[in-house]
């Protein structure tokens, strides 16, 4: 099990805000020479319709085994140095961080690729009906995992 | 008959009521479960618009449910 995917700075529960900063900290490496991270940011609308704000939740257990699978894929598939990924729960207002993923690797093809492909397109974030999200971070290595959204 | 422990999430705990539940069952099968607490609670969403965790992993529909099994239905993301 790689540790590069929880970070020791990064304790905040997954009910706070998304520490962006904090976050990318976690990935400095002396070989990294690029980093390339993505936020999801809620969305004003779903299917057309306002959405004030959104309420996610988790199923923590299921984190740990789903979100180490991604994680393995990624650092397997990229010539990628490490990740680090996160989704928010609880109630988040439009604009809000929903998900972040940094990502450092030696050159910046690979940081790109890591960031935008591979095993991150099946992270759906927060959109993609019937999938779980992922979610990693805090201490416990990972937060909350199965984001159940409802507008 | 198995006991079975079920966490609830989003509508699901809406509609029951309760965010955990011991549940006896005559249900052979997680999909049998489903339509038997379906008909209780009056679930609108069908399985094939969720995924299902049985003991902290994912796995289809005809799982085969045990005592003591912790059964969690994960319903569709939406919006965000």
């Amino acid at each position: 099990m790689k540790e590069a995917w929880w970070c020791s700075l990064h304790r905040s529960p997954a009910d706070d805000p998304v520490d962006s900063v904090a976050l990318r900290t976690c990935l400095l490496r002396a070989e990294a020479r690029g980093f390339c991270s993505f936020e999801g940011w809620v969305r004003p609308t779903n299917d057309s319709r306002p959405v004030p704000r959104i309420a996610y939740e988790a199923y923590a257990p299921l984190a740990v085994t789903e979100g180490q699978t991604i994680l393995d894929e990624a650092l397997a598939r990229f010539h990628i140095t490490d990740v680090v990924a996160t989704h928010r729960s609880g109630y988040l207002r439009v604009g809000d961080i929903a998900a972040w993923i940094g990502v450092v690797a030696p050159h910046r093809n690979a940081a790109f690729s890591g960031c935008r492909s591979g095993s991150w397109s099946t992270m759906p974030m927060g959109r993609s009906a019937g999938s779980p999200v992922i979610a990693m971070n805090n201490s416990s290595r990972v937060g909350p995992i199965l984001a159940l959204a409802r507008p | 008959m198995p006991r079975i422990e079920l966490e609830y999430f989003a509508q699901l705990s809406e509609a029951t009521g309760q965010r955990t539940e011991t549940r006896d069952t005559a249900a052979l099968t997680a999909a049998a479960l489903y339509d038997e607490l379906r008909a209780q609670y009056g679930f609108v969403l069908p399985p094939g618009r969720m995924r299902l965790a049985v003991n902290t992993a994912c796995r289809p529909w005809d799982q085969e449910l045990r005592e003591g099994g912790m059964v969690v239905f994960i319903t569709p993301v939406t919006g965000g």
